[in-house]
């Protein structure tokens, strides 16, 4: 149970909008490009890029989280999840 | 069969198959312990363990008598009769018997242990009053593993509370959470009987607390604090209890840091929280507490994975706040946008979506602390009940093939035959909480009883004394909650089981 809820916990924290810093409201065309900027800088080894902030304060920012969270949000099911909590968790910001 | 035999047998009405083997008659086995004397191989003379507890008793006798006159022939001839009652008493009893008593234990806990030096500090055991020859193996392996050494007799050790916090020390260490927290809980909840000794409860629960604390996981820290004495498990528990943000005088906890051993080790803590107080107002707690209903849900679900203590009222209380965004209304919103993303079903799409909220709602609440007020009149709340009694009596379920009696052998060491019952009363305890009596009952007639008997059982005859301790836990525990679903033949031969089980703890 304790996996589970450390699963769901790591899905909440690791939404792709927050692993690429876009608004809930970005277009496809936005978070491609944000995420080519950010998969750049992580090559590049920016510290700026490294980091990203989530609700529950700031954790570290991988090309691959960054490819997985591009891969999530081209999925229109996975983005309606994703945007409903992202939505809910930014307002409350 | 006997008539005794078949009372057994027949006194099963409530649809009980017949119970495990061990059970004959009106008494319980010939069971852990209760072999007969041929068969446990009895000498005639003293056992090995009698001389041993010979040899301490006169070394101790020789060791602190030497010492004892030296103290007063030297201390005598140099005060020549000028000291009156009260010091005479200080150093002719109070200070020998604080050196005989306290000053063995503190050598090895505070000196010899933290220097490495293990072999003084067993040593310093062995003249301790207070360490049990017994306890000494595995207090050798405590000293090993609190040192992130491997323990190369491991497999000897009996299951006690030595070796039981060793195990928890090094799972928290490793960052295997739920470990430890399922040893502190059991420990915590120990029956009559099974010793905890006063120096584990010091000096193993401080090195489990400090681990803790080193990682400023301060939930753990203030439940394993709750397992120890001594004046260095009060001031942890006090910060630990700073660190979870509630009331803290900081004056106390300077008293305390001052009168508490290792403060060098402590200080770095104490001033760190000390320092963090005062910025931390009322207003700024409220202020900094998450806002809107999907973070305090988030915050929810990272405590309950940090294995902090969530209480079910809170999950509640959240599952209410949560009804305003998943009504017929958000739905409607939510199927709205699904249409704009293109998906197809937006109405499936939404349900689907509330639904995984609700799983996540009931898998907080399976997880809770405290009971679910009965009857409720809310759907989603019995909704959530319902889920979090199944996902409790699944993890039940999941638990039970681990427990295996025909997989018990020699191979199999005691600690760790408990460690995988811990993982079942775990899970039963929740569902005790949320599941209710009568699916609970259904699951110990099915499949819980019979297996979790057989085991314990198992392991009692593999291991004999050294799974005692585990065992009289076990079967004191089973015992219980026997009583609990009504089934009053696994009460009374498993409270024979304990009974005989502490028989050969002490």
């Amino acid at each position: 149970m304790t996996e589970s809820l450390e699963s769901r916990l790591r899905e909440r924290v690791e939404n792709p909008f927050f692993v690429l810093g876009v608004p809930p409201a970005a277009t496809a065309a936005e978070i491609e490009r944000q995420g080519q900027r950010l998969l750049s800088e992580l090559a590049a080894g920016l510290e700026g890029a490294r980091r990203y902030t989530t609700p529950l304060g700031a954790r570290d920012r991988t090309p691959e989280l960054v490819r997985s969270a591009i891969a999530e949000l081209r999925d229109p099911a996975r983005r309606f999840v994703h945007e409903w909590w992202a939505r809910g968790l930014t307002a409350a910001r | 069969m006997s008539t005794a035999a078949m009372s057994i047998v027949n006194g099963t009405p409530k649809g009980f198959r017949t119970p495990p083997a061990v059970v004959r008659g009106e008494r319980s086995s010939p069971a852990p312990h209760a072999k007969r004397p041929g068969a446990m191989g009895v000498r005639r003379g003293p056992s090995r363990v009698g001389w041993l507890a010979a040899t301490r008793l006169l070394v101790w006798t020789v060791v602190w008598g030497t010492v004892l006159r030296n103290i007063g022939t030297s201390v005598g001839a140099w005060a020549a009769g000028s000291f009156g009652a009260v010091t005479t008493i200080l150093v002719g009893v109070v200070i020998p018997a604080w050196v005989f008593v306290v000053f063995p234990g503190w050598l090895a806990f505070r000196i010899a242990g933290p220097c490495g030096l293990r072999r003084l500090a067993v040593g310093a055991c062995w003249m301790s009053p207070l360490v049990r020859l017994r306890d000494l193996p595995s207090i050798a392996a405590w000293f090993e593993i609190a040192a992130d050494r491997p323990c190369p007799r491991w497999d000897e050790l009996p299951a006690d509370a030595w070796t039981a916090l060793a195990a928890a020390l090094q799972a928290d260490r490793r960052r295997s959470l739920a470990r430890p927290a399922r040893v502190a809980d059991a420990l915590a909840h120990l029956p009559p009987g099974a010793r905890f000794p006063w120096l584990a409860r010091v000096h193993a629960v401080e090195a489990l607390v400090l681990s803790a604390a080193a990682r400023r996981d301060w939930a753990a820290a203030a439940r394993y604090a709750r397992l120890g004495s001594g004046r260095l498990n009060r001031l942890l528990g006090l910060l630990a209890q700073a660190g979870g943000d509630s009331a803290m005088s900081r004056r106390g906890v300077w008293t305390r840091w001052l009168l508490a051993p290792m403060r060098r080790v402590t200080w770095p803590l104490v001033r760190a929280l000390s320092r963090s107080r005062p910025a931390e107002t009322d207003a700024d707690a409220t202020e900094s507490a998450p806002r809107g209903v999907h973070a305090r849900h988030l915050a929810m679900l990272g405590a309950a994975a940090r294995h902090e203590d969530v209480p079910t009222d809170a999950v509640l209380a959240l599952a209410a706040a949560w009804r305003g965004e998943i009504d017929d209304a958000a739905l409607a919103r939510l199927q709205a946008r699904a249409l704009e993303l293109g998906l197809r079903e937006g109405a499936a799409r939404a349900r689907a979506l509330r639904d995984e909220l609700v799983d996540e709602l009931a898998l907080l609440l399976a997880q809770a602390d405290g009971e679910v007020a009965r009857p409720q009149a809310d759907a989603l709340i019995e909704t959530l009940a319902a889920r979090a009694r199944d996902q409790q009596l699944a993890l039940i379920q999941q638990a039970l093939p681990a427990l295996d009696a025909d997989a018990v052998g020699p191979s199999l060491h005691p600690l760790e035959a408990w460690e995988r019952w811990l993982a079942l009363r775990a899970a039963w305890e929740r569902a005790e909480q949320t599941g209710g009596r009568a699916p609970l009952a259904a699951l110990w007639r099915g499949s819980v009883r019979d297996r979790l008997w057989g085991y314990c059982c198992a392991l009692s005859h593999q291991h004999g004394a050294r799974a005692a301790w585990a065992s009289l836990i076990m079967f004191d525990w089973l015992a219980d909650r026997a009583e609990y679903v009504g089934d009053l033949v696994a009460v009374l031969a498993n409270r024979e089981n304990a009974r005989i089980a502490l028989a050969g703890a002490r």
